[in-house]
């Protein structure tokens, strides 16, 4: 006759120990060799940032896009343009003056609408910067006159070779900056050539999540 | 052999004994295999919590990446006749005047190894990649320029590739991009390096 009660048995005991440390090994070997040999986020994250660098210099589809919409209005953003880019053409590395604004002022209307055009999932921050000596008498007596821009003499920026471009009065960026949120960030250096000179295009994506 | 003596099992063995059914035998233990069974199962969990932070999430922050060959295909679409009055540029301008006659719609990249292959111009090849090239390149990366004629490398070893320009600002080279252009001088096609390193 079987005795009453034998779920509490040693069987019982041991079955569940042994399936708990088997849970337990398949949980550890996973996490390891996910870590080890999957994708991670991150590595996501600059594949990304590459391509959406890819995209910011194409010309965008159509070519004309930024004639085609008005940088105010967010609703006629999404009805002929497909995508947007600053590039004057393929296979040239030069940026249009003309998409390069149109991109600004559509960042200045709605950051948000404008990431959701490049399909990003991560907060994205592009400045454009090109290079010359605020010190040099060359550019005293141009309109690059950093003194005029407010850049104050012997700063770090003075010092420095690498300036914002200048476009349409402000600072060349799209995007918001990384701020003290931003725990995880991307950054590719790009160069094209801007009003004859060259520029770089650094572009950062960032968020707020850690990764493993 | 301590018999249980506990108020309600003697009235249940009374009750079964009035009913005529044998009485149970009492499993000894049986509690403390629960309290084993439970200590083990929060001991697993403990050790699953314990594995699961262990698992550290870091910030990424990923090494900001500089690609040689879109800088050398910047170089190759520039050409120098671009730079013409451009102030960012002082000793381009330089060189502009001072070959007005020669190549003036050379590439950039043409021109400063076209100095570079000329008589007492290399100096002038270092100078004009400095301000075109090493002024651009972020201030954590070395860079290298080199030509395809045989003499002495960026380290100094005899190699078939000569150094044009060359701007060493670490020692490490975790990171290599390395953009190639092909350029015909003194009757010869020669391939041309920009390497940037960090």
């Amino acid at each position: 006759m079987m005795a009453k009660g034998q779920i509490w048995s040693y069987d019982m005991l041991i079955a569940t120990v042994v399936f708990m440390l088997t849970v337990t090994l398949i949980a550890s070997f996973w996490w390891s060799a996910a870590s080890t040999i999957g994708e991670k986020p991150g590595e996501r994250m600059t594949a990304t940032g590459a391509d959406f660098a890819d995209v910011l210099l194409s010309p965008g589809n159509p070519y004309d896009w930024h004639e085609r919409l008005d940088t105010a209005n967010t609703g006629t953003w999404g009805s002929n343009v497909t995508l947007v880019g600053m590039g004057s053409g393929f296979e040239v590395p030069l940026i249009s003056g003309d998409k390069a604004l149109a991109l600004i002022e559509m960042d200045e209307t709605n950051y948000s609408e404008l990431k959701g055009m490049f399909r990003l999932g991560y907060n994205f921050y592009v400045e454009v910067m090109e290079f010359y000596n605020c010190s040099s008498a060359g550019i005293q007596s141009s309109p690059l006159n950093c003194t005029a821009r407010g850049i104050a003499a012997d700063s770090e920026e003075w010092n420095s070779t690498a300036h914002y471009v200048w476009i349409g009065g402000r600072n060349f960026t799209l995007g918001v900056a990384p701020n003290s949120t931003a725990l995880s960030a991307s950054v590719s250096n790009r160069y094209a050539i801007y009003n004859n000179s060259l520029v770089r295009v650094r572009v950062i994506l960032w968020n707020n999540q850690t990764w493993q | 052999m301590e018999q249980p003596n506990v108020a309600i099992v003697g009235g249940i063995r009374r009750t079964l004994k009035l009913k005529g059914a044998k009485p149970p035998a009492v499993r000894k233990g049986a509690v403390l295999t629960m309290d084993a069974l439970f200590a083990l199962g929060l001991l697993l969990l403990s050790m699953l919590t314990i594995l699961m932070l262990l698992t550290r999430h870091a910030p990424y922050q990923a090494p900001a990446l500089s690609s040689a060959s879109d800088m050398m295909n910047v170089l190759r679409t520039m050409e120098l006749q671009d730079l013409d009055g451009n102030p960012r540029y002082p000793y381009a301008n330089q060189v502009i005047d001072d070959r007005r006659t020669s190549p003036y719609n050379a590439t950039v990249i043409e021109t400063i190894i076209d100095l570079y292959m000329g008589n007492n111009t290399t100096a002038a090849a270092q100078n004009l990649s400095a301000e075109i090239i090493g002024w651009a390149v972020p201030n954590d990366y070395g860079v290298e320029l080199l030509v395809e004629k045989s003499g002495t490398d960026c380290q100094g070893l005899n190699s078939s590739y000569s150094c044009v320009y060359n701007e060493t600002r670490g020692a490490s080279r975790h990171f290599v991009s390395t953009g190639r252009h092909f350029i015909y001088s003194n009757n010869v096609t020669r391939e041309v390096r920009l390497v940037l390193y960090k």
